[in-house]
């Protein structure tokens, strides 16, 4: 006899509440059959969201420091500028560690192309939350757009990251064995250069913040948004 | 096997019964057992095809002995970062050969993966895949210093801090996106 046999003679021989025991069982098995949590999972999109927004808003601090330490330069040019190179030299230094995050991300969105929004598309189409799921079917195509802008302005990222970083690194190897007033002064198209580059990239990373905001809040269940 | 198994007269449970009931009761088991024995043959067949020599397995095991090597090989890579400067020719090349080395390890841990791992992981996979990229660059970069006037000694101690550094930075996701992909599980 088997298991199933056993079950189908209990259901069919019990009767009243056991009945309806075996049948609430069977029902919590079936649910749990359907969830996927048993699977291997990607980061949520809610986790991956709060990783990446660290992530950009940890970058944005780190230009706001290497663009001070860079104007530092031009600053303490005509006084002793040892130390504000040595300032610079270590703000470089800790943008090529500390960029590697930022920059994978937006290396990897570029190397999936769509597919890298379509899989935060698929999650919100299977999350547990149902209203977060409602709203996102609502807010489809504000959602789309938003990540239309976000792909864009990380491609903004990824374009101007480099040249950046090759400019301050040429400033580095410069300005390594003589930071002199008459050496800062031969580099300061190089500064300037730098500095724009910087700029931009910060309204790269800007974009790339705004975009996640709209997309947190177009998502936030109306409770959620009148507790804030 | 099954298939000869299956054939053998003394297998059946009516071999007490006599012959002209056995030829005739047992042509339906006997097709049946035909059946089951081509769907084995079949099964292997296509088990050989998907186990071909040069793809790797994706038993939880090999996953884990993949990531292990990952794990092995960048903690050396970054041992090396620390010493390099010691060695003769200033151990650029060592460093090169080593980092290649991690690449190799990770593409090899990439195959180990299943499909359903690539698949909910495909955007992880990519980001690891452009870290590595990304922290290669730093290679070409202290050329491009030494190129640039920074002296020898100084940029090659900032690329080993950096290739150490970001090696860190990527192993701490590496080690991120196999719990959640569930390697080795």
């Amino acid at each position: 006899m088997t298991i199933r046999s056993v079950i189908q003679a209990g259901i069919r021989n019990s009767g009243g509440p056991w009945r309806l025991v075996l049948q609430a069982a069977a029902a919590a098995a079936l649910v749990g059959c359907a969830s996927t949590a048993t699977g291997p999972k990607a980061p949520t999109l809610r986790a991956d969201f709060i990783e990446y927004r660290q992530t950009v808003v940890q970058s944005m601090s780190m230009m706001e420091a290497t663009l001070h330490a860079l104007d530092e330069i031009s600053v303490q040019a005509h006084r002793d500028p040892h130390q504000a190179y040595a300032d610079f030299a270590k703000a470089v230094h800790r943008i090529e560690v500390d960029s590697v995050k930022v920059r994978a991300r937006v290396h990897a969105m570029r190397a999936r192309g769509d597919a890298y929004f379509e899989h935060w598309q698929e999650y919100l189409g299977t999350v547990k939350n149902e209203q977060v799921r409602k709203l996102a079917e609502e807010h489809q195509p504000e959602l789309k757009q938003s990540f239309e802008q976000l792909r864009l302005a990380a491609t903004q990222v990824r374009e101007v990251f480099r040249p950046f970083l090759s400019d301050l690194q040429k400033l580095r190897a410069v300005l390594e064995a003589d930071p002199s007033l008459a050496h800062i002064d031969a580099q300061k198209g190089l500064i300037l250069a730098a500095k724009d580059k910087g700029r931009q990239l910060q309204q790269g990373l800007d974009r790339i913040l705004a975009e996640m905001n709209s997309i947190t809040a177009l998502l936030r269940p109306p409770a959620a948004v009148a507790k804030h | 096997m099954r298939l000869l198994t299956n054939l053998r007269p003394n297998d059946s449970k009516n071999d007490d019964l006599p012959m002209n009931l056995i030829s005739s009761k047992s042509a339906l088991p006997l097709g049946l057992g035909l059946l089951v024995g081509l769907a084995v043959l079949w099964a292997s067949v296509f088990y050989a095809q998907a186990q071909w020599p040069g793809t790797a397995p994706t038993t939880p095991m090999a996953q884990r002995n993949a990531m292990n090597l990952v794990l092995n090989q960048v903690s050396w890579f970054q041992n090396s970062t620390r010493t390099a400067s010691a060695y003769v020719g200033g151990g650029y090349g060592m460093l090169l050969q080593q980092f290649q080395a991690v690449r190799n390890q990770y593409s090899g841990f990439k195959s180990t993966l299943n499909a359903q791992q690539l698949s909910s992981g495909a955007n992880q996979v990519a980001e690891l895949d452009s870290g590595l990229d990304i922290i290669q660059e730093a290679f070409a970069d202290y050329q491009t210093a030494v190129a640039n006037g920074q002296s020898n000694g100084s940029a090659f101690s900032n690329m080993a801090q950096v290739l150490n550094q970001a090696m860190a930075v990527w192993v701490q996701e590496f080690k991120q996106d196999c719990s959640q992909l569930q390697v080795g599980w």
